[in-house]
């Protein structure tokens, strides 16, 4: 028997410590391992993991001798914000530039999707339905209510559209744009199935495309068929997933848009291959940019209201969404943070999921220990509506007093005024996106901003 | 708006905008009028949607898109061809069409009925919830797409892809299928379908008895994932 002969019978060596590939990480051999078990992709519920580059990238840059603030806790500062102004003839009026983005009964229980229409009547702002139609107790909850026409029109009742404040009518996600939802058969219970006209306990997958339409001349034509059945009142959204922004943003503008829904990358799902998740789509931030580009482009800038989601996480990154010249934002994910999603509760049923409180992304099991994302009746009692309703609340005050802390210290009575000339970029990447010079310099890092500058250094400037 | 003989209303597109022609059904559908005429429609978009109550409403002419789409009630006749999205969304009433009609006819329907004399184009039936389609004549390609619900009745051909992932509802074709969608499954019509095809086709004038109709359903194998079915899976996704 040969002992420690590595070295050649030279003397004994330690054993070597372990190098990490970064070709075949642990991480790659777990995934390799699981889809040679599963046959298939993996699925996950909540966002992408990755790091993108995000609003963090951006700093305020207040007043001082050069700009006068205004009072942080005392000065009025606006932020009523207005949506559908174009064509409808009764537009959403918000108290906040923030609603909650669109989840469906299904995804989320019954409990959850109240205690966010309940939360935000307090707060004035709107809610939205998802894939899966109106709940009748969502709508009495709701005191503005967005009403989704989604590519599967499950549970889809034209009354439930009259009913409805605005109308969404969804393109993609930012979860996965291109494709459609997906709701596994453990949350495919017999309501759900009956909703949906589905069989109880199938995979449910939502096709990509809509039944009645495909392009977007067609898009027009369906948009004038939604205005024509709501008397030309209410306000029509258009909700794309951020891809190919620039086409998709002209093209909902010609197509009759009154508000724009631009959902980034950091966008969360309640299932969704991970591949999807992680390689698909640009981040919220970037998206954002180049919408505020291409309106201008075809002069729509303020005529149309664009809001935008995808990893919207408190009052500052509002405020530099609205900067870059958001008019509001939407939120999903931090709206079921705030209901309790994640929390340390019960989390003996966390560890039988095999992840820990704060690490949760089972949306996709029905399996929620805290009862937001499931369909079973014993999990969903976890969720307590006071409680739920009145964490969502608490949490968007708070973003609205960040919000409004970030426009006084730059001097501005209301939100709506801040702008990019109110940041600098900390990264170059940022900068690129952005067109907001790297903070420590006036360098505008755009490629006509270099093309400029070198012109004017050739020419002794 | 004239008046012909003593109770049935007419609407002239030709002098006015679509927004008050729905208006104008709206209002004659609230009255409970029993029955409207509408002249000139022009092929124009978006006529008569998301009306509610039983009046009848005969479009003189043809008309474009989404024509009765979204409807709860009405009796819709169209004396022309219609563009696409005919009746989509409808939860109730009948559509009748006695020309052609475009692709995603009856999308997404919940209930009602909608009668095509002619040929229909693609993905007819996409998405049905429940409710009947007849296609007097032949069905374009991926008709019965994704159907969930109700009933698809194609007395002429059906082009690629008939029935393509269908999670129930029953598609009956008479013709040619120059083939079926994934996990569609073709079947031999029984007696209680032959019944149900008399019934529906007999108030339109066709005889179901001289057509020689099969059923095809869902296989259900696209219900959920299985790896033991590879070669499907790959198709289907």
């Amino acid at each position: 028997m040969i002992h420690g002969t590595s070295n050649g019978g030279g003397p004994q060596m330690p054993p070597a410590p372990a190098r990490r590939s970064s070709i075949w990480s642990p991480e790659v051999i777990q995934d390799i391992h699981l889809k040679a078990h599963l046959g298939r992709y993996r699925m996950q519920g909540f966002s992408t993991q990755r790091r993108v580059p995000s609003f963090d990238d951006l700093t305020f840059v207040p007043c001082g001798l050069s700009r006068m603030p205004l009072e942080g806790y005392r000065e009025r500062c606006e932020t009523r914000t207005l949506l559908g102004t174009r064509v409808a003839s009764r537009p959403v009026e918000l108290s906040v530039p923030i609603t909650i983005a669109g989840m469906s009964y299904g995804a989320l229980s019954k409990t959850a999707k109240v205690a966010l229409g309940t939360a935000a009547s307090r707060l004035g702002i709107s809610t939205t339905t998802g894939d899966g139609g109106m709940l009748v107790e969502e709508r009495r909850a709701s005191r503005l209510l967005v009403y989704q026409v989604l590519p599967s029109r499950y549970g889809f009742d034209p009354a439930h559209l009259k009913a409805a404040d605005a109308i969404e009518v969804v393109i993609g996600q930012g979860a996965k744009p291109g494709t459609g939802g997906l709701l596994l058969e453990s949350k495919v219970s017999a309501v759900i199935a009956e909703q949906r006209a589905l069989p109880e306990g199938v995979d449910q997958r939502s096709p990509a495309r809509h039944p009645d339409f495909i392009g977007p001349d067609d898009l027009q034509i369906k948009i004038e068929e939604l205005r024509e059945a709501t008397d030309w009142e209410k306000p029509i959204y258009v909700k794309i997933g951020a891809s190919r922004v620039a086409d998709d943003v002209k093209l909902a503008v010609k197509a009759g848009a009154d508000v724009i829904v631009l959902d980034g990358l950091e966008g969360a799902t309640g299932a969704s291959p991970e591949v999807l998740l992680d390689h698909t789509g640009i981040p919220t931030m970037s998206g954002l940019c180049e919408a505020v580009r291409a309106l201008e482009e075809v002069r729509a800038l303020g005529e149309v209201q664009l809001v935008v989601s995808g990893g919207i996480r408190n009052g500052v990154d509002a405020a530099k969404a609205l900067a870059l010249g958001a008019d509001a934002v939407s939120i999903g994910t931090a709206a079921l943070l705030a209901m309790g999603c994640n929390s340390p509760r019960y989390v003996d049923d966390y560890h039988r999921l095999n992840v820990e409180p704060g690490h949760c992304f089972h949306m996709h099991t029905g399996r929620c220990p805290v009862g937001i994302t499931t369909q079973d009746p014993e999990l969903e009692a976890r969720l307590v509506p006071d409680e739920a309703q009145n964490g969502v609340f608490n949490f968007v005050q708070s973003m609205v007093m960040e919000l409004q802390m970030m426009a006084r210290a730059c001097g501005k009575s209301e939100v709506h005024g801040l702008e990019p000339e109110d940041m600098r970029a900390l990264t170059l990447e940022a900068s690129m996106i952005t067109g907001i010079p790297l903070a420590g310099t006036d360098f505008v890092l755009t490629p006509d901003a270099i093309a400029q500058r070198v012109v004017a250094l050739l020419a002794g400037r | 708006m004239a008046e012909v003989g003593i109770s049935t209303p007419v609407v002239d597109c030709a002098d006015l905008p679509t927004r008050e022609v729905n208006r104008a059904l709206r209002r004659y559908a609230a009255e409970g009028a029993p029955r409207v005429l509408v002249e000139n429609p022009g092929a124009r978009h978006a006529l008569a949607v998301a009306l509610e109550g039983t009046l009848t409403i005969r479009f003189a002419g043809s008309v474009g898109w989404y024509a009765a789409g979204m409807n709860q009630g009405p009796h819709v006749v169209v004396d022309g061809n219609c563009g696409w999205g005919l009746g989509e969304c409808m939860t109730a009433g009948r559509v009748e069409v006695r020309g052609h009609a475009g692709s995603g006819t009856a999308a997404s329907i919940r209930g009602g009925q909608v009668f095509v004399r002619g040929d229909a184009g693609a993905r007819a039936g996409i998405a049905m919830k429940g409710g009947t389609l007849i296609i007097g004549g032949d069905a374009g390609y991926m008709s019965g797409f994704m159907m969930q619900r109700g009933t698809l009745i194609i007395c002429g051909d059906a082009a690629d892809g008939l029935g393509d992932s269908l999670y129930e509802g029953v598609i009956y074709v008479a013709g040619r299928v120059a083939s079926l969608g994934a996990d569609a499954e073709e079947h031999e019509v029984t007696e209680d379908d032959g019944v149900l095809l008399r019934r529906s086709l007999e108030p339109y004038g066709i005889d179901a008895g001289s057509l020689a109709f099969r059923r095809v359903e869902s296989g259900r194998r696209l219900w959920n994932f299985s790896s033991h079915e590879p070669e499907l899976w790959r198709s289907a996704l």
